[in-house]
């Protein structure tokens, strides 16, 4: 896919993610994976920048003897989900109408 | 762990060695905390370290997001430096990199110049308020020293609501071009609109300092002028008449008196003869000038000084005014001493023959001499010794003689001396002297 296309709905997967569960760096990474293949280190600078503008927040927990950082969508993060969403909506009506005329 | 993991940490550890010890952390803590949870899954460690990217590449997108972020959240110039710096090290191809070039010129020197003006702006409004907050001290009256103080805050609210417009427009112009280096360095990260917390908060907090200093503003405008005093500004700097004035006149029998004295700061002076007998000193005095006339003896003295009613650092002084002094003197009669000294008002010497000294400091000197004049004068003994000595001169202003300008001595001074009797020998003096003034001699 696109790299660009990619890298505006990376936002979105995380959000999505995040928003059914609390997640730590390596199973959101492979939760995303199954949606939209990244490579193995590219959410960390999307977990930042998230995190930056208020739509995460992060605490930790122990797991097995090591602390692990989870990621926690927030209040302005849902809100922020709803309308990607609700823009990905109307991205796919351009979608489907430009598939259905390609075929 | 295994020697790979550490090699991959550390060189990662280096490339962000720039960013906040704090960002470093948590970016280390991440991609540590990453391995070792792939470890436990069973990953093979060497598999997911080659499906990673190089930490130089990791190490550049973080940088790139932390410095544009934090140059978003927190517009200043330090960020924004930081930025650039980046997108230069980030922009890969010949386009991209002139793109950039061109870009960081125009919108650095914008930032800047936004930023500087507004430091000269603040600059501006600390030393304008408090050189008027100084110049309070010298005020003796109670309005005008509310009215200055009045001025020195609307000064400081203007200045500060100046300086915040630059400050602001700064502050958006290194969000927006630091937006724009993103997309041009990079594809853009996110298409879809931002939702920017911090900003808004800053917005809100602009908003306040405006309302604040627009009051500010306000307050410092009604306190001067209830006081009345811009009024009066506006009356003199604009129209330079005379406010309120009073007639003062006072004779003297002039066999009795032998020295005159005029000293002023602002008036004019005239001196001239006339019919009558007594010696008439007419003074036209405006409300922020006050005078005094005594007699002592056999010596007129008059002195008229600024009241301190109009104290915006004494420009007066140096104003050429419409109110005058006219001392009116009987032909014939025997002066001793005349002078006639004023710091910026003009003074006027009207076919006198006396023994007379002038002295301004910016104001200028006009002397008409007619010697037809004079000599119609028949019947009158003073014709007769019609003998007048004139001698000019200035430090910085010119002396003109009959409409014909005197060259300059070597020392920048203009001097003149005259015999104007040809021949007889002068038995009276006219001295003028200035600082500054012209001296006309007709």
């Amino acid at each position: 896919m696109d790299a660009q296309l990619k890298k505006g709905l990376l936002d979105v997967c995380v959000l999505h993610v995040l928003k059914k569960e609390d997640a730590y760096g390596y199973k959101l990474t492979q939760e995303i994976t199954k949606i939209l293949y990244i490579s193995e280190s590219a959410l960390y600078p999307v977990l930042r920048r998230l995190e930056d503008q208020g739509l995460l927040e992060t605490y930790t927990a122990e797991h097995s003897g090591r602390l692990r950082k989870y990621y926690r969508i927030t209040a302005a993060g849902i809100e922020k989900l709803n309308e990607l969403i609700l823009e990905l909506k109307e991205l796919r009506k351009v979608i489907d109408l430009i598939i259905m005329d390609g075929e | 762990m295994n020697e790979r993991v550490a090699d991959f940490i550390n060189r990662l550890k280096k490339c962000l060695a720039d960013l906040p010890p704090e960002e470093i952390g948590k970016a280390v803590s991440y991609y540590e905390e990453y391995l070792n949870d792939a470890c436990d899954a069973g990953k093979d460690i060497d598999d997911i370290l080659a499906r990673m990217d190089p930490p130089e590449k990791i190490a550049e997108i973080i940088k790139m997001e932390s410095n544009i972020n934090h140059a978003q959240n927190n517009p200043g110039l330090r960020n924004f430096t930081r930025v650039l710096q980046n997108a230069f090290r980030g922009a890969t191809r010949p386009v991209s990199i002139l793109a950039v070039s061109i870009y960081a010129v125009i919108s650095y020197s914008l930032v800047i110049m936004f930023f500087a003006g507004t430091f000269v702006t603040l600059l501006g409004a600390v030393v304008s308020s408090l050189t008027l907050v100084y110049h309070v001290f010298t005020i003796r009256y109670t309005a005008e020293m509310i009215g200055t103080i009045g001025i020195a805050v609307l000064c400081a609210g203007v200045f500060l609501l100046i300086a915040l417009g630059l400050y602001l427009v700064g502050r958006l112009l290194v969000k927006l071009s630091s937006r724009t280096i993103r997309l041009i360095v990079k594809k853009p990260e996110n298409p879809m609109p931002q939702l920017n917390k911090r900003a808004s908060f800053n917005y809100i907090k602009a908003k306040k300092a405006a309302f604040a200093f627009i009051a500010l503003s306000l307050a410092g405008l009604i306190l001067s002028l209830v006081t009345g005093l811009p009024l009066k500004y506006f009356i003199i700097f604009n129209s330079m008449k005379p406010h309120n004035i009073v007639m003062r006149t006072e004779s003297f029998e002039s066999k009795d008196i032998k020295s005159i004295f005029v000293t002023t700061e602002h008036s004019n002076i005239r001196m001239l003869y006339h019919n009558d007998d007594d010696i008439i000193i007419s003074y036209e005095q405006p409300d922020w000038l006050d005078y005094n006339l005594q007699r002592n003896g056999n010596t007129v003295n008059f002195v008229e000084r600024s009241n301190g009613r109009l104290p915006l650092f004494e420009l007066v002084k140096i104003h050429q005014s419409a109110t005058e002094v006219t001392l009116l003197i009987p032909k014939g009669i025997e002066l001793d001493t005349v002078v006639l000294e004023s710091t910026g008002g003009y003074i006027y010497l009207e076919n006198v023959v006396e023994n007379v000294r002038v002295k301004t400091f910016t104001g200028n000197i006009f002397v008409q001499t007619s010697e037809e004049n004079l000599k119609s004068e028949t019947g009158n003994d003073f014709r007769d010794k019609a003998a007048v000595s004139i001698s000019a001169n200035t430090q910085a202003g010119y002396i003109t003689v009959n409409g014909k300008q005197i060259e300059r001595s070597s020392n920048q001074k203009s001097e003149y001396s005259n015999n104007l009797s040809a021949g007889k020998s002068a038995d009276k003096l006219i001295e003028l002297t200035s600082s500054r003034g012209n001296i006309r001699i007709n």
